[in-house]
């Protein structure tokens, strides 16, 4: 069977690649480095820089530039030129230009030029290795937890992980035997192993590099590789000045996407009709690129314009994401989940001021399109004889009418692709100052219960255990009416957690707090990392009522 | 990512809560339950008004003109309920 590239690593003279089934190969080859200078001759004195090449680029803006292409022997080289020229198109990074001029390509096999079809994945081993103490994850546990290839067991004792590529915690990284270990405590990203090799295959970039990188740079690489290969020079820094405009002005074109406040109560048999993908979709709809937006007047809106002469950078590089993530929601959801964390922050990017091919003026236009959207969802929904009960940046909750057609309706309006999901019931809150709640709601989603800002991440595991055993009985309740006598039996689970919380488990008393897990003890809290030293049994109590009398107020709304 | 704006439903809190106050000092049990009848509404002109540029100041006030258009209605209303019974 024939290896695959798992990872690679530059040497003096080449490339060190490592492959599954515990192989390496070397490959000779130099590295090309990309500057602007007035005197590539000098350049050629470093003992490590073979030769070079003169080519013609352009900037974002179309401008032409001429470029030097130094090939070295080493990265020592590329460090050193690093400090004394202007180097540009260091994304995607050297190595990535390197094995993408060699034919290698991050989790493909060394003869094929797989990768590009979402049904191409590697045949390899992924593990999850993780220490678990009393209280949870930990960096020093004794018990570990193994997943492998889907698979979970538990060990007593150092576990026998072997396996091509594995993510791993604190001391379990020191008792696994792998060809790429990745350490979960530097990971800056919300992707699993597979996301990451996932993230590695599209963006044809080593694991190494892009395993403990932010979204960022993944949706970064993938944009860059469509400026590489247009020969669109990509800058370390982009001086970017915005024009200068009336507060007035900036009031009115930087808001958000549409947020209504929702009709507070109960409501049985209603429609949840979200836009997938909406904001990404847009971007490529309407060609919103930092090099498109104010350049020639083919769309003009009241904020600004957008020229359609030549296909945008980031459109490009999102029409192929959306449409491998489409693919992949057939066939494996934790890649898809990766993809959509890139097209997540593909929006935000553009108004980060330091993206590559981002731009203000863009990130307007896409809250702008997407306000003007949501309202002409509505609009349409209002003449079908649907009422909107609630409606969010891309999703909107209606009633009543004929939803298939609706769907159908706005799909044909807006060129976007819609989902929708029948709730038995949903239920939309009231805030302590007795106004809608936008960002929250209970619904019953055929036996599924959905409850969004209700368990949050910092609450002690006994509360959450109670909140989630209560919406396991709403979820057998099929209307508004069966919801409000419910109330009953979650007060008879409160009473049994309250008893829990006198003589419950150490780990019921854990409240994680941004990664760092505490205990209420009659002193105050303290580190769980310290050992269990006891609880405030009043505070647990307090604060399960607290919860029960939250979900009751809902529940009765 | 984008510029940090203010949020507009506390800007519209803000002058809610100053309304409230003078209303306080004036003693008058009128404006308070228009006042109630205001704070029920306000959100729901802030959803119809997203789209627009308008000052929190004058989304409060027109959500009373609104509030008190109801009242005018609903008095409307009882008085030609009332005087058509009369008249039958």
């Amino acid at each position: 069977m024939e290896e695959y590239v798992l990872d690679a690593y530059p040497t003096k003279g080449g490339v060190k690649l490592l492959l599954s089934n515990f192989k390496e190969k070397f490959v000779k080859t130099t590295f090309p480095v990309y500057a602007i200078t007035d005197n590539p001759e000098v350049v050629l004195q470093h003992p490590e820089v073979k030769y070079y090449e003169e080519e013609k680029w352009r900037t974002l803006e179309g401008k032409e530039v001429t470029l030097y292409r130094f090939e070295v022997e080493s990265f020592n080289a590329y460090y050193y030129m690093r400090k004394r020229l202007n180097i540009v198109n260091e994304i995607p990074t050297v190595l990535s230009q390197t094995l993408y001029r060699l034919g290698i390509r991050p989790f493909a096999t060394l003869s094929g030029e797989e990768g590009e079809k979402a049904s191409y994945f590697p045949k390899i081993t992924m593990a999850r290795v993780v220490p678990l103490d009393w209280y949870g994850e930990s960096l020093h546990g004794d018990t570990f937890e193994v997943e492998i290839n889907g698979e979970r067991k538990k060990f007593y004792g150092y576990p026998e992980v072997e396996a091509d590529v594995v993510e791993c915690l604190g001391k379990a990284c020191d008792h696994v035997k792998a060809q790429v270990k990745v350490r979960m405590e530097k990971k800056r990203s919300p992707v699993s192993i597979k996301g990451l090799v996932e993230w590695s295959l599209i963006s044809r970039t080593p694991l190494h590099e892009i395993a403990y990188a932010t979204i960022g740079k993944a949706l970064t690489t993938n944009e860059a590789w469509v400026a590489f290969k247009r020969k669109v020079l990509i800058p370390k820094v982009v001086p970017r000045v915005e024009k200068l405009r009336k507060l007035e002005d900036i009031m009115n074109a930087d808001k958000g996407g549409l947020i209504l406040f929702p009709q507070t109560g109960c409501f049985d048999n209603v429609y949840q009709v979200d836009f997938s993908s909406m904001y990404p979709s847009l971007i490529v709809k309407y060609n919103i690129s930092a090099e498109t937006v104010d350049s020639c007047d083919d769309i003009t809106t009241e904020l600004h314009s957008i020229c359609l002469k030549e296909k945008g950078i980031v459109p490009e590089a999102l029409e192929w994401l959306i449409k491998r993530k489409t693919e992949l929601k057939k066939i494996d959801k934790e890649r898809a989940e990766a993809i959509k964390w890139i097209l997540v922050a593909s929006f935000g990017y553009l108004g980060f001021r330091n993206s590559r091919f981002g731009k203000i003026e863009a990130y307007e236009m896409v809250t702008y399109f997407a306000r003007k959207t949501l309202r002409k969802t509505m609009e349409i929904a209002e003449k079908m004889g649907l009422s909107t009960l609630h409606g969010i940046i891309d999703s909107l909750v209606v009633k009543g009418g004929n939803v298939d057609r609706f769907v159908e309706e706005v799909e044909k309006e807006t060129g976007l692709k819609l989902d929708y999901k029948r709730f038995n019931w949903i239920i939309f809150t009231l805030t302590r100052e007795n106004t809608p709640y936008p960002t929250r709601y209970i619904g019953n989603r055929e036996g599924e219960i959905i409850a969004k800002g209700l368990i949050r991440e910092n609450m002690p595991n006994i509360v959450k255990s109670f909140l989630e055993d209560s919406l396991n009985v709403l979820s057998s309740t099929r209307n508004c009416e069966e919801v409000r006598g419910s109330v009953r039996k979650i007060r008879e689970l409160l009473e049994q957690y309250k008893r829990r919380s006198v003589n419950g488990e150490p780990s019921d008393y854990v409240i994680w707090v941004k990664g760092i897990p505490y205990v209420r003890g009659i002193k105050g809290f303290y580190k769980a990392t310290l050992g269990f030293r006891g609880k405030d049994v009043d505070y647990y109590k307090r604060y399960l009522e607290r919860a029960y009398e939250d979900l009751t107020k809902v529940i009765r709304c | 990512m984008g510029r940090t704006q203010p949020s507009y439903t506390r800007a519209v809190n803000e002058e809610l809560e100053r309304v409230e106050r003078i209303i306080s000092r004036l003693n008058s049990p009128i404006l308070s339950s228009l006042l109630e009848e205001v704070k029920k509404k306000v959100r729901y002109v802030q959803s119809a008004s997203y789209d627009e540029f308008v000052d929190p100041y004058d989304l409060v006030f027109f959500t009373l003109i609104w509030a008190l258009a109801e009242e005018c209605e609903k008095w409307k209303n009882m008085y030609l309920t009332h005087t058509q019974q009369k008249e039958e």
